[in-house]
Formats: structure tokens, C-alpha cells, sequence
């Protein structure tokens, strides 16, 4: 139930945009008289403009006895739902491969078991590995469908959405708080709240950078866990787009392969 | 294992390591991974049923172990291997000759999960795995009663469940599509695999299992028919009078021919979301069963310095005969001190035929509520037993019909919180179990508990069979606070009277253990 947080991270990472801190990107006008709903719409295109992509990441924990403790793991992505992802560290979980297509169709071969298991949707209420992502985080692949949005405010540099949950979403999150930056129309900061309205959560993502095959993408995004004091930083290793990804890398076929 | 094969291991895992670490261009295709291991258990008493003359508090285990799994290769070819070095911490050396040998002093064992050669798109869509690997079958936890293509390695009952690697040729053909629905596909993941098992294995059984053939009061609980209970009333005559009870158990495996090799087929998909699965297996059962039974007459030593030195005791009517008239007359000899009584007994393995079905989905109407079924029915021939009481003629008797049982294994699990996960199940007829009259009810539950950022796992997980209400307790806590790197504390607590499924000295003794791990 640890991968889940994985398929979240390719969106957190892979952000297509224009140049940062530079002037309103000239559809936001058009976005924002349209309304929240089209702006947030347009913030979910763009965290995924590819075919196919590979991403390399590395996860660092901070707080309490974390002092250091490193994740990494390759991510294969076909179109929006399809994600198999491959665990390098923690060496305990080397060989541990997931294949996800869904919220709810997820399959995971762990290798000291030698078998491939069908994972339970409850799995979501589960952390990933102690670190600060949880599995509803992880299955946000957009927030388009699970939130509602309205414009909070405006200031220079951000449009502040307020999500707020829609009836039926299966998510343990009753409001987000989205800071969409003007130049980019991409999401650089996410604060999550409970039910209660209060903050548990914020996501902030920063080093916008041009990869090699062009487009850009946040390097780095801090989760902070304010619950509990602690936070995962999410490097970007490797960005491959647009390469060829056999169907089969999304089946059991590819999970069961090798030792 | 003798010198030849320790150097024969060293130098594998000296070519892998520096093939490894040599960086050459197509280094990019090996993979490594591993674990070193310590392993240190001790017998904490507590249990009914003791062996005699065996200490309460003993160490069970010192093992330290060191694990590789490696794969090699370039494009849709890939060579796997993954295999143990085991120091067994326990010297075996009982002579002079003993101590001047390496072997002896400092016993070590090599164990291997897979060395096999796996060949994708050997055919379109069609995977080929040749060679010495584990094929796990079924989704059930633990008892998988589909699983059977490998035996169970029961040696250690802290690692309950794994299998021992085969050597088998296996093909897999997966479905290059899928039907598409609106959120997600209605029929995807169709596969066949097919499996063919040149030579059988015995499953590996636990010291303490040798008891069920070697105590007449464990024997008993295992003793399906009148005719061995008749026997074993007599042999606990002898045991009571001072004889000495002697056992030879031989193992009698299939042949290796063409006739005795064994196959299996699964076919697999998702339908809606739910898993699927369908299988047949055709082979033997991997847990031995007594087939042919010698029940010697008393001897004297044959070391004695008596006259009867070595000679039987006669005249003790035939027990399969008359049972009563033989108890009448070995009751009239006041003791048996200074005889041997031998019994030689022939361990089998029966033929089976295996089909099965399994299913697991996650209802999503229940919070996402992970279920999953696994049955298996296997069909036997009537099983027979010679049994034979000193001179007297063989007596041949039908241990059961030609027949079929189902065995059955269902559950789920939950994630209350995100740090509280739960797990149940139902298993009809344990791995050890054969035979519509012998399989039993079980439930098995547990929880894991993730506490302090997950630095520290608190799992606590039973069995408990329903008919003698025995049990077994494994609790176990884990500290995971260094990098790769995790040291469990633990106990296996067995509980239930004496003859009971785990009351019983043949399911091992109470347990704590210390295990460390190091992982790269």
C-alpha cells in the first residue's frame, strides 16, 4: 500500500508551464471569467500534458526520528490512470513493483511473497512507509473530479482556489486551499483540511525547471505533515517523455517478471 | 555440505558481486539485491506436552544467514538467481574425527528461492520460465490450497507458508487485450499458465514432526483406522512393560519416470474488478503418509550378554488378527526391560489430482473491504497400507475410499486507521491435513499495529482450530529506525491439551526470538 503515493508524485512533478514569476499566462483572463471550474480544469491538464513519461524520484524524511530516510522509485505513466512503479530504496522494498490503473484496480507484487495481490481500496487509509503522504493523497491524480472550486482571492503572483469536497468523493479531505500560479497556471502550493477545517497538511512545490525534452517541472515538493511535525521532500531524479511504454508494463505480466 | 560445494557457492557469489561492480556497458541489466541476516531463537517450556529429557530452556536456532538475488541479461532474455548461505550456528562435531573438520565444527548450508532462465515474447505474448523457481498460485494469505505446483517448506514456523523452489518448466500467455468499460476495463488480465514438474519434492517438514511417527501418544491423534490404533495400543504395552521403542522411518518418493511427472494449468482474469482464477494440478500430495507398517516382536539386545541375546519373543498371537488375545498374553509378561521393539515404517506419497478456484475484489460498499475465496478439491485413489506384526502374514487394509475433499481458505482485510490494519480468515483443512475425514476448521486473525511514524510495528496475529479449541500465538514487534535496517522481537505460544493440533509436541515448542536483518 506504499505506491500509491507514487502515482500522486507524477503529477506533483511533472508540471508543463511557462516561465515562473513572469507575466499572467495570457488564458488566465479567459479561464477565470469562465470560472473556478475551467481554471481548475486547465490546472489538471497541465500537470500531465504527455503520452507516456518515466519518472525517477527520490523521497527524504524529516522529524522525530526521521533523520534522512530515503524512498526511490521509477514511475512508467500511460495517459491518466495507467502507472506501474518500480521500488529502489528502501532495500527492503527493492523488487516491489505496483501497477496501478485506478483508484480502485491496483495490484502489487511483493517479492519475498513471490506472488501478485489484488490490493483493497481500504488500503488508502494507510501511510506510505511513515511518510507524509497519504494514499488519498496518492489517488488525486486530478482534483477536478473529487472538488468543487471557487476563487478565494487574488493576489499578484497566485489565484487562490478553495475546494471543497464533492458529495460521494471517497476522501479524507474536506476542503483544499490550491495557490495556482498566474505565469504557469500550475498549482505550487496545496493545503489540505479536515473536516473540522483544520490545516493537517501542505504541499509546496518549488525549482521549476526546463527538463530535456522541454517542458518544465517542479524538481522539488515538500509535504509537511502538521499533525506530527514532520515533513518528506520529493526530488526529481529523471523525467523521460514521451517514449514508448508497451501496454503490457500495466498488467500482471509486467509485475510478475524477474526475480 | 562438503568442501567442493562451499567453494562452488563462494566463488558464485564472488562472480556475481564482481560482475556487479565491475561497470561494464551492459552492467545496466544486472540487478542485485539481498539480505544479511542474524537469527537466534530459544525454547521457553511452558508446554504441555515436552518431549522427556529434553531441557525447558534450550536455543532452538543461531542462524546467520546472507541472501542474494541476482538477474542478468540483455533485451526478453533474463537468468535469475537468488540463494542463501546459512550458518547454523549449532557445531555438529561429536568426535575427535568431528573437530578436525571444518564442516563439523562450523556447519553451513546453502538454500536457493530460483535459478531459472526466463525468456519473454518467446512466442507472441508468451513468457517461458525454465528452471528452479517457486510458482505461487491463489489469493488467499498464507493457505493457499490452489497452491501446490510447489511443496511447503515447513522447517521453520516462523516462516510458515513459504514454498521450496522447483525445478519445472513454466509457460505463461498473456492476453494482449482487454475489454474497455467507462472507468475502468469490464474484462482485462486473461492469462494461462502452464506448468510441468519433471521430478517431485517432498515438502520439508520441522524436527518436531518426526514425533507423529516416533510417540505412540502423538501417533495416536494421527492414526486414522483401528488396525494401527490396535498396533499402537500394543506398542504403548511394550513402552509401559520397559522396552525400548525403536522406529526406522524410510520416505519412498515417486520415481523419476515419465508417468510420475506432474502438470498444472491456471487460467486467470479480471472481471469488473474482481480477480479470477481457475486451476488443475495433477501429481502427489507433498506430505509423506504411511503406507507400509513392520511392527517387529520384542528382541533382546542384541549387545546383551544374555543367552536370548538378540532373539525375538515369541508366541504373542497376531495383533491385526485379535487384538485381545495379544494384549492377554503380553500382558502376562511382567516386563520387557532389555528388549528392543522396532518398528519400520514406509512413508509415501499419494497421487493427486487438484482442481480449484480463487477470487478476491474489494467491495467498495463496505469501505473498500478487501475479500477473497480459495478452494481446492482433490481427488485421491483408495489409499491401502501393508501392515505387518512380527512373522505373521501382511495384512492389507483400506485406509480410505477413492475419494475427494475441498479445502477452503476465505477472508479480509480492513485498514481502520492508517495505522491500525486488520486481517481474518477462514481455512477449512491445514496444510498438513488429507482426507474428507481429517481436514478441521480454523480461524486466523491478526492486526498489525504502525506506531511512532511507523519506526515500530506491533503485530499480533493467531490461529485457533475450532473442533479442540488448541491455539498459536505469534506476536511480534518490530523496530524499523535505521536505514535498511530492522530488528523484530517475537514469540511463537503455542496453547491447547496435550493432544490437541498445537498443544501437541509435534508442532515444536514455545519460542522467543531476536531476529536482525540488513538489507541492500
Amino acid at each position: 500500500m506504499r505506491f500509491l503515493f507514487a502515482s500522486f508524485l507524477i503529477c506533483a512533478l511533472t508540471l508543463s508551464s511557462s516561465e515562473a514569476n513572469a507575466a499572467p499566462d495570457p488564458a488566465l483572463e479567459g479561464l477565470l471569467k469562465t470560472g473556478a471550474e475551467a481554471l481548475l480544469k486547465e490546472v489538471d491538464k497541465r500537470s500531465f500534458p504527455f503520452e507516456t513519461q518515466i519518472l525517477r524520484v527520490r523521497m527524504t524524511m524529516f522529524g522525530g526520528a526521521d533523520k534522512g530516510r530515503q524512498l526511490e522509485m521509477t514511475t512508467h505513466i500511460k495517459g491518466l490512470n495507467k502507472r506501474a512503479i518500480a521500488f529502489h530504496k528502501p532495500a527492503d522494498l527493492k523488487g516491489m513493483r505496483v501497477v496501478i490503473k485506478g483508484r480502485n484496480d491496483i495490484k502489487v507484487r511483493v517479492p519475498e511473497l513471490n506472488k501478485v495481490r489484488k490490493v483493497a481500496s481500504h488500503a488508502r487509509r494507510q501511510s506510505f512507509y511513515g511518510t507524509d503522504w497519504s494514499f488519498d493523497d496518492m489517488t488525486m491524480l486530478q482534483l477536478s473530479p473529487d472538488f468543487s472550486p471557487k476563487v478565494l482571492k487574488q493576489t499578484e503572483k497566485d489565484v487562490i482556489l478553495e475546494l471543497t469536497k464533492k458529495e460521494g468523493a471517497d476522501l479524507s479531505y474536506a476542503k483544499l486551499t490550491v495557490y495556482v500560479d498566474k505565469a504557469t497556471i500550475t498549482a505550487h502550493k496545496i493545503e489540505y483540511f479536515d473536516d473540522s477545517g483544520k490545516i493537517i497538511r501542505e504541499q509546496v512545490r518549488s525549482e521549476l525547471t526546463t527538463m530535456p525534452a522541454g517542458h518544465k517541472a517542479f524538481k522539488k515538493v515538500v509535504m509537511y505533515d502538521k499533525t506530527r511535525d514532520h515533513k518528506t521532500i520529493v526530488d526529481l531524479l529523471k523525467d523521460e517523455s514521451n517514449t514508448d511504454i508497451p501496454d503490457s508494463t500495466f498488467s500482471r505480466r509486467w509485475l510478475v517478471r524477474g526475480p | 555440505m562438503n568442501l567442493l560445494k562451499r567453494k562452488f557457492v563462494f566463488l558464485s557469489l564472488l562472480t556475481a558481486l564482481t560482475v556487479l561492480w565491475s561497470g561494464p556497458s551492459w552492467a545496466a541489466d544486472l540487478y542485485l539485491r539481498g539480505y544479511l541476516e542474524t537469527d537466534l531463537r530459544m525454547a521457553i517450556g511452558g508446554k504441555k506436552d515436552r518431549p522427556p529429557g529434553v531441557d525447558e530452556y534450550r536455543f532452538l536456532r543461531n542462524e546467520n544467514t546472507a541472501r542474494i538475488t541476482t538477474s542478468m541479461g540483455t533485451g526478453d532474455v533474463q537468468a535469475v538467481f537468488d540463494g542463501s548461505i546459512v550458518y547454523e550456528g549449532f557445531p555438529r562435531a561429536t568426535t575427535m574425527q568431528g573437530l578436525t573438520n571444518r564442516e563439523d565444527v562450523d556447519p553451513v548450508r546453502m538454500e536457493s528461492e530460483a535459478l531459472y532462465l526466463e525468456i519473454f515474447d518467446f512466442l507472441p505474448s508468451v513468457d517461458l520460465r525454465l528452471g528452479r523457481q517457486v510458482m505461487k498460485w491463489g489469493s488467499a494469505d498464507i493457505f493457499n490450497p490452489t497452491s501446490v505446483l510447489n511443496p511447503y517448506d515447513l522447517e521453520d514456523p516462523i516462516k510458515f507458508g513459504e514454498a521450496i523452489a522447483t525445478e519445472m518448466a513454466t509457460m505463461r500467455w498473456s492476453a494482449p487485450w482487454y475489454i474497455e468499460g467507462k472507468d475502468e476495463a469490464i474484462f482485462e488480465e486473461l492469462s494461462l499458465t502452464l506448468a510441468a514438474v519433471p521430478i517431485f519434492r517432498p515438502g520439508m517438514l520441522p524436527d518436531s514432526a518426526l514425533y507423529a511417527f516416533t510417540e505412540s501418544t502423538v501417533f495416536e491423534r494421527y492414526a486414522n483406522t483401528q488396525t494401527l490404533l490396535d498396533l499402537i495400543q500394543l506398542q504403548k504395552a511394550y513402552e509401559d512393560g520397559g522396552g525400548n521403542i525403536l522406529f526406522d522411518l524410510g520416505v519412498e518418493p515417486p520415481d523419476t519416470s515419465l508417468k510420475n511427472m506432474q502438470y498444472g494449468a491456471r487460467v486467470g482474469w479480471t472481471l469488473l474488478g474482481i480477480d479470477m482464477g481457475l486451476m488443475a494440478y495433477q501429481g502427489f500430495d507433498d506430505i509423506a503418509r504411511a503406507e507400509r507398517v513392520n511392527a517387529n516382536a520384542p528382541r533382546r539386545d542384541p549387545n546383551s550378554l544374555s543367552e536370548s541375546a538378540g532373539k525375538a519373543l515369541t508366541g504373542i498371537p497376531d495383533p491385526l488378527q485379535d487384538i485381545d488375545a495379544t494384549m492377554e498374553v503380553v500382558n502376562t509378561i511382567p516386563s520387557y526391560e532389555g528388549y528392543d521393539v522396532l518398528t519400520e515404517i514406509q512413508l509415501t506419497f499419494p497421487r493427486v489430482q487438484v482442481i480449484g478456484a480463487d477470487f478476491s475484489a474489494s467491495l467498495e460498499s463496505l469501505g473498500g473491504l478487501g475479500v477473497w475465496a480459495e478452494a481446492a478439491m482433490t481427488f485421491h485413489d483408495a489409499l491401502y497400507r501393508s501392515i505387518r506384526y512380527a512373522d505373521y502374514p501382511y495384512y492389507i487394509e483400506r485406509e480410505a475410499n477413492k475419494d475427494a475433499f475441498v479445502k477452503v481458505t476465505a477472508g479480509m482485510d480492513y485498514s481502520i486507521t492508517n495505522w491500525w490494519y486488520t486481517n481474518i480468515q477462514y481455512v477449512h483443512g491445514f496444510v498438513d491435513e488429507f482426507g474428507k475425514e481429517n481436514l478441521k476448521d480454523y480461524i486466523v486473525a491478526g492486526a498489525d499495529f504502525k506506531l511512532f511514524q511507523e519506526k515500530v510495528l506491533v503485530r499480533l496475529f493467531g490461529i485457533s482450530q475450532l473442533q479442540d479449541k488448541s491455539f498459536l500465538l505469534f506476536p511480534q514487534l518490530t523496530l524499523d529506525y535505521w536505514q535498511d535496517t530492522k530488528i523484530a522481537l517475537g514469540g511463537l505460544v503455542f496453547g491447547g491439551a496435550a493432544d490437541s493440533k498445537f498443544g501437541g509436541r509435534e508442532t515444536g515448542s514455545n519460542t522467543i526470538f531476536l531476529r536482525g536483518r540488513y538489507s541492500f
